[in-house]
């Protein structure tokens, strides 16, 4: 059921309990209409949580006490995120230039840039994509379907 | 009897015919655009309902109503990005048969089930409207906490190999659940500052993130070896009738459970296929199989889903109480026209409930044809080159969330949540769990604190007071035990041998 490496798990588990115990910190004294209150369920969750990350850390370095290697402590490398960090990367940049250029110019970079983090090497392919793409979803959403997507400076032109 | 033929004669007539094939259309075209769901695919069409015959209105809002209920199955299994939240589902087994090269089973089993489930909710809503709206009404807050607690035990069997990890992702969704304005003291909790947290987070953007962004960083991870999809000729066999007949028992039960479900205001589609699963995965001889590939695990979700049309129609047309966002859009619809839901519409407009029966069940048979229509266009998308079929994807979420709520901050849900959904894939966390939790904790912590203002404070007295929430409570227990328990078991078995 437990592996070595189950101790980031249990830390992260841990984590996420004790940021939620101080974020309800606060909300103690609010008053409520139900004799719970606010606080109840996110307090039970986070001490779960914690319990179960606790069990997690003991249990991965009791494991890690008793044997020095069991098949399941192959290197971990992040090198293996590096297109998902891309990605991330060129997701945050679409993000903020979204109010500014406009959904018709940011998501066709945002379209092509995608395609060449993940191995697409034909440029035409990659424009043809990233075109037609834009075009089908702006045509569906922003005329069909009445949605205001962010034009950016194109909104003064039109 | 004589009723029923009412309606018939209502919906048989050319121009009703017309807008109920055009409405599932729409709604399964709808319900097929991710951040488009039965209820805004309603609500779109609302205004143009305005000049219409009541009957034809409605009739036309009914098809929207069960298209859309199913549209969003076909992009859960093609591209494992759940079209509707009631879709979510779907995507455990319909994506992991598409990957096996098994996508015609998916996508018809997801269609015919999809269907069945409907005419039972129809065939239902038609005999025991008046009745099961009395059942609906004898559920409280307690039952509707002890019922969300019994579907969130199906978090315990999410886990693999680990049932606490199951158990942690489950309590994470429940905790994303209660970040926002607290529904009873009225002050923001876990926003930690962020304005646009008060609201809290949609299930949309979590769901695009969880399931679409995830999957496509998962592929990029793992390089795009091929020039197209690993399903060069996508396989759209039908299902054979020997395999038609092994879903059927587990079709019709699920329906069964969806109708009930349908029928209790609040409840939903989500919550109906997540319960079905979880039933139909507890009760199968092989569990194992579930999340790898099994067609029930789309035939359970998709029979709830769509007899939850039915079901929920139950305390609209009887009591007049919407029971769902879709419902409340049809209540829209009935006051535009000046007709008032409940009791006495039995009595004084006869023609529009029983052909709103009516409609339901004709409007399944011709989303067979909406939905072979849909599925042959659909599955071009699986064929463009994979690094286009990736892009498209993240265009798509990214698009879908933004329409769903015009708000730049939900595109950043989704590209946090696509992070952590990655995250937790290599953590061997089930994702699944956490979408879970976020259906249910809600459901759970409002009911569990309205039940505790009716009995007074006291947490006994939830459990307790009522005979069903006694049961419930009892079987959500069991069965986390059994989760916890049970490979000890079989292990201490295996060791005996």
């Amino acid at each position: 059921m437990f592996k070595r490496n189950d101790w980031i798990f249990g830390l992260v588990a841990i984590l996420v309990g004790v940021v939620t115990l101080n974020g309800i910190r606060e909300l103690a004294s609010v008053r409520s209409m139900d004799p719970a209150g606010p606080t109840v369920l996110p307090r039970i969750l986070a001490w779960g949580m914690i319990g179960i990350g606790a069990v997690h850390v003991i249990a991965a370095l009791l494991l890690r006490l008793k044997s020095s290697c069991s098949g399941d402590c192959a290197r971990f490398s992040l090198r293996i995120f590096r297109p998902v960090a891309l990605i991330v990367a060129c997701s945050a940049a679409f993000i903020a230039a979204l109010p500014y250029l406009g959904y018709p110019l940011s998501m066709p970079l945002l379209i092509a840039s995608v395609m060449v983090i993940v191995g697409e090497r034909s440029v035409p392919r990659i424009v043809k994509t990233a075109i037609l793409t834009t075009v089908l979803l702006f045509a569906i959403f922003y005329w069909g379907l009445n949605v205001s997507l962010p034009l950016g400076f194109l909104e003064e032109l039109m | 009897m004589s009723n029923i033929l009412l309606g018939l004669k209502y919906v048989m007539q050319w121009q009703s015919l017309l807008m109920l094939g055009l409405g599932v259309l729409w709604g399964t075209v709808g319900g097929m655009i991710p951040g488009i769901n039965a209820t805004i695919a309603m609500a779109l069409l609302l205004p143009f309902t305005w000049g219409m015959d009541p009957v034809v209105a409605i009739m036309l809002l009914a098809g929207v109503y069960c298209g859309g209920e199913y549209g969003g199955s076909i992009p859960a299994v093609l591209i494992g990005a759940p079209g509707t939240n009631a879709a979510a589902c779907t995507v455990f087994d319909g994506y992991a048969l598409h990957r096996k090269g098994e996508t015609g089973k998916a996508l018809y089993a997801s269609l015919f089930s999809s269907v069945y489930g409907g005419m039972v909710g129809a065939v239902a809503l038609m005999f025991i409207a008046i009745p099961l709206s009395s059942v609906a009404l004898a559920f409280g807050p307690a039952e509707y906490f002890a019922l969300a607690a019994m579907g969130l035990t199906l978090v315990c069997s999410l886990g693999e190999d680990n049932v606490l990890k199951g158990i942690w992702a489950g309590l994470f969704g429940m905790l994303l659940s209660t970040i926002g304005f607290d529904p009873f003291a009225g002050c923001p909790r876990l926003t930690f500052g962020v304005l646009s947290l008060s609201d809290g987070l949609k299930m949309i953007p979590l769901m695009m993130g969880l399931f679409a962004l995830t999957e496509v960083f998962h592929q990029s991870m793992n390089g795009v070896s091929g020039d197209t999809t690993e399903n060069n000729k996508i396989d759209l066999k039908v299902p054979g009738l020997g395999e038609l007949k092994k879903w059927l028992p587990w079709g019709t039960l699920c329906a069964c459970l969806g109708v009930v479900i349908g029928a209790m205001p609040g409840a939903g589609a989500t919550v109906a296929s997540f319960l079905a699963y979880s039933f139909v995965k507890k009760s199968s001889r092989d569990p194992d199989s579930f999340g790898k590939g099994n067609p029930l695990g789309v035939v359970a979700p998709e029979s709830a889903n769509n007899a939850v049309t039915g079901g929920a129609m139950v305390p609209l047309l009887a009591l007049g109480i919407p029971g769902s966002n879709s419902t409340a859009i049809m209540l829209g619809a009935f006051m535009i026209h000046n007709v008032t839901p409940g009791p006495m519409l039995f009595v004084d407009k006869p023609e529009i409930p029983y052909s709103i029966f009516t409609t339901l069940f004709i409007a399944n048979v011709l989303m067979l044809l909406a939905g072979y229509i849909c599925i042959r266009f659909a599955v071009r998308i699986a064929n463009i080159p994979k690094s286009a079929l990736l892009a498209v994807i993240v265009a798509l979420v990214f698009t879908g969330s933004y329409a769903y709520s015009g708000e730049i901050f939900d595109i950043q849900v989704v590209l946090i949540c696509g992070i952590v959904g990655i995250l937790m894939k290599k953590g061997k966390l089930p994702h699944a769990a956490t979408v879970l939790g976020f259906v249910l904790g809600f459901i759970m912590e409002a009911n569990l604190r309205r039940a505790l203002i009716v009995s007074k404070g006291s947490y006994m007295g939830v459990f307790t007071n009522s005979k069903i929430s006694t049961v419930l409570c009892l079987i959500a227990v069991a069965s986390v035990l059994w989760s916890l328990f049970a490979p000890l078991v079989r292990r201490m078995r295996s060791s005996g041998r």
